[in-house]
């Protein structure tokens, strides 16, 4: 038989995925309590493995849904125990603490990934996560991707004075701008503009303080796909005099991509935005 | 109004309450045998070994059913009682176990510790700061109805009670408003109330304030009765209604408190049992406590149930479920008594 230099990286990957398979098992079951955590399991090839996912997690576009365990602080031990898991893996906001020591308890390894922050702690979280489920090869391949994404973001980064604000908008309630530490700061921060917000998590903001401030773009916070710009506009008609809407910056965001922080979805929802 | 035996009332209670209770522990999330589930129990009442059930599934009957059962019963029937002592010593069908400021007091209480301290620990000192809460706010309360001269007056009692629980429902609303995520999250959630922080600590707690305040409230069923003519009736009767008033207030402000800091926020139970019983049953306290107290601890019990197996594999928060389940029975029940009554 020849042996052609296509044969050997073939065999080479083969060797290497059932390689990955030895380390851990594939029936492994997993219970995902944090959106980030949910879309790095998907995107390491793993949702086959989920048994259970928060309530911020989405559920597969198609086939069986996946079990909902409820809001990430307050799970219940009975309820993560009764769908069998072998890893609980969540954020370190995950808890209550005494539910997780009846988990750890009963032979669940628990996990709590640090929270990330920024591009740096997404891929250290790619590759503590790749660890702990033994996943090195599918880790390697989510890290190569993500790096190409946050260097192809690099590329087409916004000037570094863009005068960025990120909306939420409580149904015509009222308006609330994204301050540090918040999941909104972290995709103005990956555009590569600078957040006008200093404040910490979301706080109320008028639409005058927004004239005021005369941000360079508006993001908005949207469910789902619908284009809620000219919706926005009917609400706060008073905006239409900043510059972020007479220049047409108005960027609706899907929410999901930000619920769990900085996330790979962010990083997509980023470079969807960054690409317009 | 015809009423219905009190002893026959009782035996159905408690027949209710120990088929609520084998039903809590064999039934949950986890797909448990039912024999072995209550041979488990049996176990390690009786420190007999012979294990039918594989080690962690022990530690779910064990850890988790049977202390949120235990706390569903004594929490219920604490806040039950509290609430029949409340009317009782208010002569006011309206009045519940939050009329004197303590609900809101431990509210907000809890939720300063919520968003003020960092998590770890909050996590800790929350049931401490709700009891301190509710305590103080009953206190207050108190200090403006009490007057040297005039003795206490209920009248002042009640809408001081309601001034301080709107200034405290004003206090959380901003911290609410200055709160972030995650915070709004955590106080909505505790303030929704909910028995899976069950643990053997707060079990003894809520166990000795609920025989103690059982006791001491028994003992004062006849001079409740005498109250019901009016304090001054009451007094010619020989009754110390300032002593009573105090004594009671006080008391009733630390079992909610002890329930408030086990539980959070479990609305209904207090407020509307008590009716419940006295519809059933007529009035006289020396009964209507102690079968609230039963009332209490099955309806709680009922609504635990329900919320741990409703939503699988997560869970409702248990005082949406009293409410859920409490509020359909209670109008059948005013709509059959109102019948018999005519259109009073």
């Amino acid at each position: 038989m020849r042996v052609t230099k296509k044969s050997v990286w073939i065999i080479s990957l083969w060797v290497m995925i059932s390689s990955s398979v030895v380390a851990a098992p594939a029936s492994e079951k997993i219970i995902s309590a944090d959106a980030g955590v949910t879309a790095l399991l998907r995107a390491f090839g793993l949702e086959e493995q989920l048994v259970g996912i928060d309530v911020t997690s989405p559920q597969p576009v198609s086939g069986k849904p996946i079990a909902n365990v409820g809001y990430h602080r307050q799970l219940s031990a009975e309820g993560l125990l009764s769908l069998h898991p072998d890893i609980l893996i969540g954020s370190e906001n995950m808890g209550p603490p005494e539910v997780l020591a009846v988990v750890a308890a009963a032979g669940v390894s628990v996990v709590r990934l640090p929270a990330v922050v920024d591009a740096k702690g997404l891929l250290a979280s790619v590759q503590q996560l790749a660890t702990v489920l033994g996943k090195q090869a599918q880790g390697e391949m989510v890290l190569k991707q993500l790096g190409e994404k946050v260097a192809r973001l690099d590329q087409q980064k916004m000037p570094d004075n863009t005068k960025a604000l990120f909306l939420l908008d409580a149904g015509g309630r009222g308006l609330r701008a994204a301050g540090t530490g918040t999941g909104g700061d972290a995709l103005i921060h990956l555009l590569g503009a600078h957040n006008v917000m200093t404040y910490a998590s979301y706080q109320p903001i008028s639409a005058e303080a927004i004239l005021a401030i005369n941000p360079d773009i508006i993001l908005l916070a949207v469910d789902g796909e619908q284009n809620s710009g000219h919706d926005f506009l009917q609400q706060y008609p008073a905006l239409a005099a900043a510059n972020a809407i007479k220049n047409e910056n108005l960027l609706s965001v899907h929410s999901e991509a930000l619920v769990a922080g900085l996330s790979v979805l962010t990083v997509d929802e980023a470079l969807r935005l960054a690409a317009r | 109004m015809k009423k219905l035996p009190v002893t026959w009332v009782a035996w159905l209670l408690i027949v209710a309450l120990m088929a609520t209770s084998v039903v809590s522990v064999i039934t949950g999330p986890m797909q448990l045998p039912a024999l072995a589930s209550m041979q488990t129990v049996w176990n390690a009442l009786t420190h007999s070994g012979g294990a039918v059930l594989a080690q962690h599934e022990q530690t779910v009957i064990l850890q988790l059913r049977l202390p949120r059962l235990l706390l569903a019963l004594l929490v219920g029937g604490l806040l039950a009682q509290c609430g029949a002592v409340m009317q009782g010593l208010f002569r006011n069908p309206l009045a519940d176990p939050g009329i004197t400021g303590v609900s809101t007091g431990a509210a907000l209480g809890a939720v300063l510790c919520i968003a003020c301290l960092p998590a770890a620990v909050a996590l800790w000192m929350t049931p401490i700061a709700a009891f301190i809460g509710g305590l103080a706010a009953t206190l207050t309360v108190y200090a403006f109805a009490r007057s040297a001269t005039y003795g206490t007056s209920v009248s002042v009692l009640l809408l001081a009670g309601i001034a301080l629980s709107a200034f405290g429902g004003a206090a959380i609303g901003f911290l609410n408003y200055a709160a972030d995520d995650r915070v709004l999250r955590d106080i909505t959630l505790w303030q929704m109330g909910s028995l899976a922080g069950a643990n053997f600590t707060n079990i003894i707690i809520c166990a000795t304030a609920f025989l103690l305040l059982g006791l001491v409230f028994q003992r004062q069923a006849q001079a409740l009765n005498a109250l019901a003519l009016g304090e001054a009736e009451a007094r010619y009767l020989g009754i110390a209604v300032e002593r009573l008033k105090f004594g009671l207030i006080v008391l009733a402000a630390i079992g909610i408190g002890v329930s408030v800091a086990a539980a959070g926020i479990i609305g209904f139970v207090g407020l509307v049992v008590p009716h419940a019983v006295r519809l059933v049953t007529g009035p006289d306290h020396r009964s209507l406590l102690p079968l609230s107290a039963l009332c209490g601890a099955l309806l709680l019990a009922l609504a635990d149930l329900f919320a741990r197996t409703q939503v699988t594999p997560a869970e409702l928060p248990v005082g949406l479920v009293t409410a859920l389940l409490g509020a359909p029975f209670f109008l059948s029940l005013l709509m059959r008594q109102r019948q018999k009554l005519g259109n009073l």
